[in-house]
């Protein structure tokens, strides 16, 4: 497998939110910056977002002066914020990015229950429960998780979308987040299996330590890795 | 109504052949009336354990095929009563077994007969598929080493997904597991798998345990059913089998090392 050099992907950081909700700019770094003396390396180089209420009246100069007066107190002032709805008439500075209100986003599609129809109630995820045995050969998906109560024979199969339970010896193949969920686990009574995969980052029996050979185990991955824990 | 019992395995040479005629035999030994039917069509064998291959004039096949009749091609035992063979053809290959004949057949032979023993050939293709089929029963030959344990492990699967009783969602054949060829001597050396090692990756309930002995190849060479050979250990443990299939609680036996006595060990027995 080539080794890649980057990834583009989506993620959700934690960041210092300043929210302003007046026009007096004195007042708000005089009181941010009695917050920084209290406790100076808390806010050191803390990333910043400044979000402005819909009221607050914003202009190009009080935005510069804003971010760099925050930028002297130590803050990396990433960004700021208001209402997406409103239009300026001066043009937004670049090096500082106006982000996308996606607190007021995520407020939009919520569904009452009565607008929610029972065929997007079947269209959740659910469990599959087997209680007898996988035999060699044999091979089983689930949409959901998974949960096996006997063994998973060698040479068997089990696929899941989610997370697989297995509360028998699992000694064939085990798959889980086969469609790319990286949250997924695989969980054992006894770990004898031949192959076990989460989001396509496989490992070989070969390769697993043998502290947790044919004892109770579980399976997860972190940075792409996966990581074999007893239970 | 019959009973339709399959031997079956998965793997050649374990001993399917051996037990389809040794159960058979027990079962008429009992007092039903019983057919095995060879479906290893194109490796004809059953005739030749049950020493009545100088007697076989029509097979399965020309039965299938309308060529005779049932009464025609069924070969009466002359040891044991209330015993039928229906020998495989040789000159054909599976292909020659169809799903409504081997239907036809079983049906009429349902009509006359108590149990219907359908040996098996080996693999998971058409002919192991035909044999399976329609069973009530399933017998699992094992012998105790990894590849027939996985090799019947795969045949569970079959039993549970591609016979009759699985596709009309009726009540799942009933399996059991026979493990033959067991050794306890090499079991205790660590050189074969125990009964409770292969119980525990089958996990199906124990039918018997036939102990390794010369007695089955004397026995298969002298087309004698080894059953009938009560001195043997083989066949007492074929016997118990049959008592447990019929419903009888039997202690396993066999199954352990035997300790020698004294005299046995001054005199080399």
């Amino acid at each position: 497998m080539a080794t890649q050099d980057f990834k583009l992907k989506g993620s959700v950081v934690t960041t210092v939110v300043l929210e302003v909700l007046g026009d007096n700019d004195v007042q708000i770094i005089h009181g941010i910056s009695d917050k920084v003396a209290a406790a100076p390396s808390f806010f050191l180089n803390a990333p910043l977002l400044i979000s402005f209420a819909d009221h607050v009246n914003l202009t190009a100069e009080r935005l510069s002066h804003l971010s760099s007066s925050l930028n002297e107190l130590k803050f990396a002032v990433i960004g700021w914020r208001q209402n997406d709805e409103l239009q300026y008439a001066w043009q937004p500075n670049l090096s500082i990015p106006r982000l996308s209100n996606a607190k007021r986003a995520a407020e939009k599609p919520i569904l009452t229950a009565a607008e929610v129809t029972p065929q997007q109630n079947i269209e959740a995820p659910r469990t599959t429960i087997i209680d007898k045995p996988i035999r060699s050969g044999q091979q089983v998906y689930a949409k959901g998780d998974l949960v096996v109560l006997a063994a998973v024979s060698p040479g068997a199969e089990i696929l899941a979308e989610g997370s697989i339970h297995v509360y028998g010896a699992l000694r064939g193949r085990a798959l889980a987040g086969v469609s790319g969920n990286e949250q997924a686990r695989i969980f054992c009574r006894s770990l004898e299996a031949e192959l076990v995969s989460i989001a396509g980052n496989f490992m070989l029996s070969d390769s697993m330590e043998t502290g947790v050979w044919s004892s109770p185990a579980q399976i997860y991955l972190v940075n792409d890795k996966l990581n074999v824990a007893a239970l | 109504m019959a009973k339709i019992i399959v031997v079956t395995s998965g793997k050649g040479g374990v001993g399917k052949t051996t037990t389809s005629a040794a159960i058979g035999t027990g079962m008429a030994l009992k007092g039903y009336k019983t057919v095995i039917i060879d479906f290893d069509v194109g490796l004809r064998n059953l005739d030749l354990i049950m020493g009545c291959e100088r007697r076989v004039v029509y097979d399965f096949v020309n039965v299938i095929n309308q060529d005779a009749t049932l009464s025609q091609a069924l070969i009466k035992d002359k040891r044991t009563k209330d015993l039928y063979i229906l020998p495989a053809s040789q000159t054909r290959d599976k292909d020659a077994l169809t799903k409504e004949g081997v239907e036809a057949v079983l049906n009429e032979l349902a009509k006359d007969f108590d149990y219907i023993i359908c040996d098996s050939p080996a693999g998971i293709e058409k002919g192991a598929q035909m044999a399976l089929y329609f069973a009530d029963s399933a017998i699992v030959v094992t012998n105790p080493e990894v590849s027939s344990v996985r090799d019947s492990d795969r045949i569970l699967g079959i039993l549970q997904s591609k016979s009759r009783r699985a596709e009309n969602g009726d009540s799942p054949i009933e399996e059991h597991l026979l493990l033959t060829r067991y050794n306890p001597t090499r079991v205790e050396e660590g050189e074969m798998l125990s009964v409770a090692d292969v119980e525990e990756i089958l996990a199906i309930p124990l039918l018997g345990v036939i102990p390794e002995s010369e007695a089955v190849l004397k026995a298969s060479n002298q087309g004698t059913p080894v059953i009938l050979d009560q001195a043997a250990e083989a066949g007492q443990a074929y016997e118990d089998a049959v008592a447990r299939l019929l419903g009888e609680e039997r202690p396993l036996r066999f199954t352990q090392v035997q300790k020698k006595g004294f005299f046995k060990r001054l005199l080399g027995g």
